[in-house]
Order: structure tokens, then sequence, then C-alpha cells
């Protein structure tokens, strides 16, 4: 009578299994599956480690480079952090005033384009109509209009929300107007043979079938947003984290700027970090697949 | 008998469950011609259509690609307008989509992908404005007849093939019209589901009294489910022949088998060959 | 109902029935939406003109100078605009130029390397968060006020999506393509020229659209922190100034560039890719 092979390190997996049984199989494959578990573990553990890595020889780098050259060019992390602690009273309203523009241009910005997307995606003559200056829009860098919007608003929050959601719309418009296009053939037919009207086909149809491709393009028009709102602080220069940054610049205070670029990324990074979970979100409510644009 | 003669004004034979009144009709075309362009090609896509489907009939109508099945199925659904001629159901001429006398089944099951089930087969009764409360003993019941009990609260892409087919014809029959329309419903179901769901239609077709126009390429399929085969020609599309199906229903698998029955559609078969 | 077409017309005659009336249809709803669509641009930049009209008529010309006053402008401020855009152009191409090479070059090693790509992938995708255009400062810090920095802020903002989209390029050959190559034995090297290339071109022209505009941003906002030289800097000096006239007049010829930059990426983009046979890659 054949034992099975005790393979070393059996006694991790249980007993030996009697010869001829069906579960034999079953062992043999469980414990492969296990091993290519184990593997693939081992192997995103690796990829972090090495990603991570990456980062510490960034950050080395960094330092590295500041302590040869001059820190008033390049200040290194330490220094960095003093700025920031330094100049911290100063960095945190304008985090919060540059976090509220971003939040009320993208939200009225994302709010008119799918509007608009809807309206003119639903009317092939408007799309027509509107082709050559909607080209228009997407060609000219909206920054471009900084200083001529700062000159009417001033330079407190307006300027930024209204340049930040004249950047933020034409993603969102875009998409939304594709999207609610590109709709399943047969169900157009079905809501057809059912004589809906334009509103019941859009609403239960067409919007949520175009949800996939508006999320993609509010999370463009989130980073649009905020890159439009430090390019305004910039030139208006009076709140914000932009302004903090042309203050440094000005005052040749690099630590400060490079604190200030800091925060800047943080709260970049999390604006997109909501935008890519509420698309998550928002799919999942939907049982909607993401976009492959 | 195989003969493709136009077919002009025959009277259409009846079933066997004849009476001596002859059940009115349901579906009318009356020298229906549709013609196209798509781009920079033409196409005639049917000429001279004349068609009666009576009351309870199951009328298939077969005929290879292209030769304008379903653009006939659509026509008499109002989505698209002919270029000449008449289409009429009970009574009503039919110029524009949204007849509530009608449900539409496609080859893709077309259920909203949001939707559970259970809302993608309400979606007509929304759609008419109809009271929820009053709709939803009739859904429960149609989830009953389609045997999805237990499956109302799954999305169609947790549903294999033939059951999103057996939902969308749920949803067809939500707002009971006296027709229903199927454009290809099995055609992208494996052989096997395929089967299975010929079966549960007739069943379903049975307990349900409805006019039923069922447009397929499975000659075997169309034979078995019903009382006549419109036999379609392509370009222009004509109707080549319409051929009898008497045998009677309820009808069951060993009919397949049957000598009578494989001769009919070997008849269909010839008729599609001799084009 | 109109009588049946009579079934003595042959098949022919039927067809040509149809046609004429079908083809007369067509061309009638064409002509008619040319024709609308035409009235309603008109009908839309008429009202531009107008709301832009009207505002300068309410609000006082140190806010809003009307479109005579920017056309004076822009005859008065010439030799200063003559003097500031091939500035801002330089910047513009030579950023491109940059960007692109370092994009594509670098985009080529990564994806020749899986290990590379899945290390280096959730920075890309970070980076696409990060405001690039927040470096402008400390590049024009660290390399002066002078053409480099601006190139530099150009290059940097341009360079992102293109690494993106040659990675995603270069990544997404179509299997079996790659399988016959490989059972003929090509070497790595033949698998890239001749397959690799041609699928990740519609993506890299299309990153080199992207490329172009944001090269465009770039110089500006370089050009706004600098304040020295170039349009993005006139813009800035005449906010200062409230000579609002050559603000305007200067954002004109801002729009004008900056329309032209963008026709030109496109056509070039179109040209290669009819060239080469490749579908246009969607935005």
């Amino acid at each position: 009578m054949a034992r099975p092979v005790a393979e070393p390190g059996a006694s991790a997996a249980g007993a030996p299994v009697a010869p001829g049984t069906a579960a034999t199989a079953e062992y043999w494959m469980a414990r492969e599956g296990r091993a290519a578990a184990a593997r693939a573990r081992r192997e995103r553990l690796g990829h972090t480690g090495a990603r991570l890595l990456v980062l510490a020889a960034v950050l080395g780098l960094w330092q590295a480079l500041a302590s040869r050259y001059d820190v008033t060019l390049v200040p290194g992390p330490a220094q960095t952090y003093a700025g920031l602690r330094r100049g911290w009273p100063l960095i945190a309203t304008a985090a919060v005033d540059t976090s509220l523009e971003i939040a009320l241009g993208f939200a009225a910005g994302a709010l008119i384009g799918l509007i608009l997307g809807s309206l003119v995606g639903q009317s092939p003559l408007a799309e027509g109509i509107l082709h050559p200056y909607l080209i228009a829009y997407q060609a000219v860098p909206k920054v471009g209009l900084a200083p001529m919007i700062v000159l009417l608003l001033g330079f407190g929050l307006w300027p930024k929300v209204v340049l930040a959601a004249l950047a933020a719309a034409f993603p969102v418009l875009e998409n939304t107007m594709v999207g609610v296009q590109r709709v399943d053939e047969d169900s157009a037919r079905l809501f057809a043979g059912l004589g809906a009207s334009p509103t019941q086909t859009y609403v239960k149809l067409r919007l949520i079938s175009a949800l996939p491709s508006v999320m993609a393009g509010v999370r463009v028009a989130v980073v649009l947003a905020t890159v439009s709102v430090v390019v305004t602080e910039f030139v208006a220069g009076r709140i914000g984290l932009g302004a903090v940054m042309m203050l440094g610049y000005a005052q040749l205070d690099t630590p400060l700027v490079f604190a200030a670029l800091v925060v800047l990324t943080a709260v970049g990074l999390a604006y997109y970090f909501a935008a890519v979970g509420l698309e998550a979100l928002v799919l999942r409510w939907f049982n909607l697949s993401p976009s492959t644009r | 008998m195989d003969a493709t003669d136009q077919v002009a004004t025959r009277p259409s034979r009846r079933g066997p469950a004849a009476k001596d009144r002859a059940p009115r009709v349901v579906i009318r075309c009356q020298d229906v011609h549709k013609f196209y362009l798509a781009g920079s090609r033409s196409v005639y896509a049917l000429k001279g259509i004349d068609l009666e489907v009576r009351e309870r009939e199951f009328v298939s109508v077969v005929g290879k690609s292209g030769c304008g099945k379903s653009t006939l199925l659509h026509c008499i659904a109002g989505l698209v307008p002919v270029s000449h001629g008449e289409v009429a159901i009970n009574g009503e001429r039919v110029d524009k989509p949204g007849r509530r006398d009608i449900g539409l089944v496609f080859q893709t099951s077309a259920l909203l992908r949001w939707r559970t089930a259970w809302d993608n087969v309400l979606l007509p009764a929304e759609v008419f404005g109809l009271s929820r409360a009053a709709i939803e003993p009739r859904v429960r019941q149609l989830f009953r007849l389609v045997e999805l009990e237990g499956f109302e609260r799954q999305y169609p892409n947790q549903l294999s093939g033939g059951m999103q087919q057996r939902v969308a014809i749920a949803r067809a029959l939500v707002h009971d019209p006296a027709v229903l329309l199927m454009d290809e419903p099995f055609g992208a179901l494996d052989a096997q589901t395929r089967e299975t769901m010929t079966l549960e239609l007739m069943r379903i077709w049975e307990a349900t009294p409805k006019t039923v126009l069922f447009v397929t390429h499975d000659l075997q399929e169309a034979a078995f489910l019903s009382t006549r085969v419109v036999v379609m020609g392509a370009r222009p599309g004509t109707i080549q022949a319409i051929v009898d199906v008497p045998m009677p229903h309820p009808r069951t698998p060993d009919l397949l088998a049957r000598a009578d029955f494989v001769e009919t559609v070997q008849r269909l078969r010839r008729l599609l060959m001799a084009q | 109902m109109p009588p049946r077409l009579a079934a003595d017309k042959t098949d022919l005659e039927l067809v040509e029935h149809f046609y004429a009336r079908a083809v007369r249809d067509e061309t009638e709803h064409r002509r008619r939406v040319r024709r609308t669509t035409r009235v309603g641009q008109v009908v839309v930049l008429l009202a531009l003109l107008g709301a832009w009209w009207a505002a300068a008529a309410v609000y006082p010309p140190v806010l809003v100078p009307g479109p005579a006053a920017t056309v004076q402008a822009f005859f008065d401020g010439r030799a200063t605009l003559w003097e500031n855009t091939p500035i801002t152009i330089a910047e513009i191409v030579l950023g491109f130029l940059v960007g692109s090479l370092l994009g594509i070059g670098l985009g080529i090693a990564i994806a020749q390397s899986r290990w590379a790509e899945v290390i280096l992938t959730p920075y890309l995708v970070v980076s696409q968060a990060v405001p690039k255009v927040a470096l402008a400062p400390i590049l024009i810090i660290a390399l002066g006020y002078g053409l480099a920095s601006k190139v530099a802020v150009a290059a940097l903002i341009a360079f992102f999506p293109l690494l993106e989209n040659t990675i995603a390029g270069l990544r997404q050959v179509d299997p079996d393509s790659l399988r016959l190559l490989q059972s003929l034995g090509a070497t790595r090297w033949q698998i890239f020229t001749k397959l690799r290339v041609f699928t990740a071109l519609p993506l890299i022209f299309a990153g080199l659209r992207i490329a172009a505009v944001l090269a465009t941003v770039g110089a500006i906002v370089g050009e706004f922190v600098a304040g020295n030289r170039g349009l993005g800097a006139l813009l800035v000096t005449s906010m200062g100034t409230f000579s609002t006239s050559l603000l305007y007049a200067t954002m004109g010829v801002l729009t004008g560039l900056a329309c032209g930059v963008y026709l030109a990426a496109r056509s070039g983009e179109r040209r290669a890719l009819v060239r080469y046979n490749l579908a246009t890659p969607e935005r």
C-alpha cells in the first residue's frame, strides 16, 4: 500500500491524507494555492519595500544636494521642516484658504459642466454650434486669464474660485457630453419603444449611464482646479498657499517656499484621492464599472 | 410548394384551435417598404411586405443575416418610420414609438445594470406612470412565471445570460401588452441555454394569451415555437413564403424528433437555400 | 392610404424612386442643419461681443476696456507686444522639446523593465495630483530670471503626461501580434521597432498634443512668477499698473498664440496618425 509522500512541513498542513481518497487532489491543490498566495504576498511586499527605498533614496539625495549647495537655493528636508514650524500660523491659514477656494471652484465648475454637458450632449445641433467655441475654450490655457480676473474681482477669494470653476468645468462638460451620448443602443431602443419622454430617458438612462465618464472627468477637474487656484494665488498673492510661496520667493526665504509647497502637495493629493474615493463610491452605489478612458 | 412566390394577399390559415369565427388581426402590415441611406450605401430593407398576425398567434420570422427581419420588427414597433405603406396594431396605425400594447425583447437583454432585476422589471410601469403598489403584485407573479423567484434583488451582471433574458421577458410583460415583439432574444446565448430558454418561452406563452412576433435565425427554434413561420429573402427584403406549422399546442420536446416536424424544418431550410 | 407601389415596377425602378427621395430629404436636412449651425455660431459670437461691449459701457474703462479700446491698445503697444511674443514662443517650443524628449525617452526606458514600471507607477499616479506649476518659484530661484527657468517649468509640466502615455502606449500591445513576432524569433529590439512603437504612437501623439498645451501653460506661469519678460510677464505688469486695455490686447495675442499651438499640435497628430494608418485615440 503506497503512502503519500511526506513533504517537509507537512505537519503545518495537517496530517497526511490516506492514499486513494478524493481529498488528496484537493489537498495538493490547496497547498499549491497557498504557496502561490504566499509567493504573491512576498512579491507585493518586495514592491512596497522597493518603493519605500526609492522614496528614501530621493529624500537622501535631496538632503545631500542641500548640504552641498547654498542652503538659500536648495533647502533640505531638515530646513524645510524648520521653515514649516516657523511659518506654521501663516501656512495653516493659507492652507485653509486654498482648500476652500479649490472646493468652491471645483464644485461650481463641475456643476456647470454637468448641466451644460447634459444639455449639449442631447442636442446635436447645440454641439455643432458650440464646437469651435469648445475647442477654443480647451486650447486657451485658463491660467492666462488670471491677471484679467484678478483685476476684475480683486485679491480675495473670488478670483480664485471663478478661475478654478472655469478650469474645472471643461473636463466635466466634455465627459458628460460624451457619456450622455454613448448609451447602449438596445437600451435606447427600449426607452423609445416605451415612449419615454426625453426627460425620463435622460434621468433614468443617460445620466446614470454617463456616470463613469463623468466621474473620470471629475478626477481631472479636481487637479485642474488645484492648479488654477495656485496660479491665481501667484498672481493675486494675498491669501492662500501660493501667496505664501510668493512671499517666501520675494524674500528669498526658500525654506518657507518649500514648506508651503509640501503643504500644497498634501492638499492637492488629499483632493485627488477624495475625488478617486468619490468615484469609487458612486460606481459602487450604481453598480457600474469604471470608464476605460 | 417550395416555389419562392411573392406573397400577395394569401389568407393565412388558422392554427389548430380554430373557431368558426376567425380571430381578429392584431398586427397588420400593408405594402410596407423601408429604404434608407447608410453613409454612402443605400439599403432597401423591406419591399412590399404584407403580413397579418392574428390574436394568440406565435409567428416567427426567419431569414439570412441582413434580410431585414430586425428592420421589420423595428417598423412594427414604431422605432423607425416606413418609407411606404402602413403598419397597424390592434387597428391603430403605428407611426411613432411608445405604444403601450407592445412589449419588446432584444438580443442583448438591455437590462439597466444599476437596477436590480426587480427594478428592471418595474421600469415600463415607471415610465408609464403606473402606481407602484398596483404593479408590484404583478411583478412578483411574473418572477414566479419566469421561474426566477428569489433572484429579485440580483443585479444583471450577477445573472447568467439565460436569466437576464428571462428578466427581460418579465419586463416586456409587466404592463400586460397584447403583443410581444422579440428580436433574436436567444441569439447571444450558448446552445444549451438556448434550448432551455426555447422551452421556457413556450411555457410562458402558453400561460399568457399574447400575440408574439419572433425574429430568429434558428429554423428549428422557429418551427418549434410557432404556428406560422415567415421566410424572408434579402436585398431587397421580401416575404418569400409563409409556412404553416400545424402541430397542436402545447408542444413538447419529443416533437423535435417527429417526422412531420423534421420535414417542416427541412422545408424551411430548402426555402432559405434556394435564395 | 397611398396606393400600392405597382407590382410591375422592377426592383431597379423602385430603388430609384426611393433613392431619389431619400437623397433629397438627406441633402435638405443637411443643408438646414448647416445653416442653423452657422447662424447659431454667429449668434453666439455676437452675444459674446455684445456682452463685452455692454460690460465696457457699464464698468469704468480701467476695469473693462471695450473692444475699441483694446484694438487701440494693440496698435499703441505693438512694439512691446512684438518684443515679448518671441520670448514666450521660444519658451514654449524649448519647453515642449525638452519635456517631450525626456518624457518619451524615460517612458521607453521604464517600459522596458516591468520591475521599474511596477515600482514607479504609484509615484506617477501621485504626481498626477501634485500641481507642478507650484514648482515655478523654486525653479526660478534656482535657475534665475532668464529663459532657462521658464523652459524648465514648461518642460516639467509637459513631461509627465507624455511619460504616462508613452508607458501606457508601449504596454498596450496586442498579445496576439506579440506572440506572432515571438514565434518568429524576433529580438526584443525588433519587437520594439516593428510592433510596440506603432501601437504606442496614437497615445504618444495624444501625449504630445497635451504636452504642447501644457508647455504653454508652464511658460505663462513661469512668466507670471518671474515677471520680467514675455507675454505672461506683460500681463502681470499691466495688471499691476492698471493698464487694462494693454492687458486685454496682450490676452488677445496670447489667445491667438495658444490656439495656434493647439491647432498645430492637433494637425501634427492627425497627419502622423493618417500617415501610419492608425486610429485616432480618444482624448
